[in-house]
């Protein structure tokens, strides 16, 4: 086995790892957890058969195929990021409204 | 006899708030007033709390669009026919409300807008500024088909309809230009009227002139966003 597919598998593992150690700890929620599980299985898979790689970017135009990588992880984490600003702005939405609800609540308990 | 509730948006304003709630009451005896404490963190609450003047404490820092829908959402659970932002800083003068309820029963506008810029005695401006304020009512023009002078002024009152609207969907970051953008998209009548307002009460505006077109590009940007929303 060459160093490469070792050093993938390593990082694939801590990877595992950590999202076993986090789901424990209860700091990732189901939810999002089977997403990084997904992406930590499915990385090996596109590093390990290098024919399919050579492949695609020979039939896309791309003359070095590991740029493809690239272009893939770059394009995935952009979708993450985009997924997660969603997420960020739905949360603000329900912060903002318990928190109208809590201090007109208040308002109504201290006025009787 | 139309019932009217003055919001008081408040966030630190232990030097102005006392002044600002009994010019309130000396020019509107008959309207209800509400402050809404933005989770301050000087004396605000305090000073609140031992004059027994009405407040609605937010737990968490909103920001002014987040801190009005509060009042909003008081105005119509308590169904009020009118509410008017008068802001906690003193800048807004409550006895130039008469004029906001005045252009109100006049054109039956659903959204009336104190505005600086209208009439003899406007507000003095810097040159810069008034390029700014151009480019704002240009936009607005472009944006709603209506020019607005004074689309960034806070002191506005709202009919119960309205209430409704806000008490539903009000904007979070820039709300004054964002809600005209908003409204005139459902059909609704806004009107301007000339206003005084004070300057600054205290302090040095931090107001930089990089910091003017970094925040004009924000307000542009979010008025174009909620045209694009609908």
């Amino acid at each position: 086995m060459q160093n490469y597919y070792i050093f993938l598998l390593g990082i694939c593992l801590v990877l595992l790892g950590t999202i076993i150690w986090l789901l424990k700890k209860k700091h990732l929620r189901e939810k999002y957890a089977i997403l990084w599980l997904f992406i930590a299985l499915l990385l090996p898979l596109g590093f390990l058969d290098i024919g399919i790689i050579t492949t695609i970017s020979h039939y896309l135009g791309i003359i070095y195929p590991p740029t493809l990588i690239f272009i893939a992880a770059f394009l995935g984490l952009l979708g993450l990021t985009l997924m997660l600003s969603v997420i960020v702005s739905h949360q603000t939405d329900r912060i903002i409204k318990l928190t109208q609800h809590q201090a007109l609540l208040e308002e109504k308990i201290n006025k009787k | 006899m139309a019932k009217l509730l003055v919001i008081v948006p408040a966030y630190n304003e232990e030097k102005s708030i006392l002044d600002v709630i009994r010019n309130i009451r000396e020019a509107e005896p008959t309207a209800d007033i509400m402050v809404v404490n933005d989770c301050s963190i000087d004396k605000t609450e305090e000073i609140l709390s031992n004059n027994k003047i009405s407040h609605i404490s937010l737990p968490l820092n909103l920001g002014i669009g987040g801190a009005m829908q509060t009042g909003y959402i008081y105005a119509l659970n308590n169904n009020y026919d009118f509410a008017v932002q008068v802001d906690g800083d003193g800048q807004h003068e409550p006895k130039e409300i008469k004029k906001l309820v005045a252009a109100q029963d006049r054109e039956k506008a659903d959204l009336v807008i104190g505005s600086r810029f209208l009439g003899e005695k406007s507000f003095r401006s810097s040159f810069a500024r008034r390029i700014g304020i151009n480019i704002f009512a240009f936009i607005t023009q472009i944006l709603t088909g209506q020019r607005i002078t004074d689309a960034t002024s806070g002191f506005r009152l709202v009919n119960r309809e309205v209430i409704a609207l806000y008490a539903a969907n009000y904007p979070s970051d820039y709300p004054e230009p964002e809600v005209i953008v908003y409204l005139k998209n459902r059909g609704k009548k806004i009107v301007e009227t000339p206003v005084l307002m004070k300057e600054r009460q205290g302090g040095k505006s931090s107001i930089t002139p990089l910091k003017s077109v970094y925040y004009m590009f924000k307000v542009i940007s979010s008025m174009l966003m909620q045209k694009v929303r609908g």
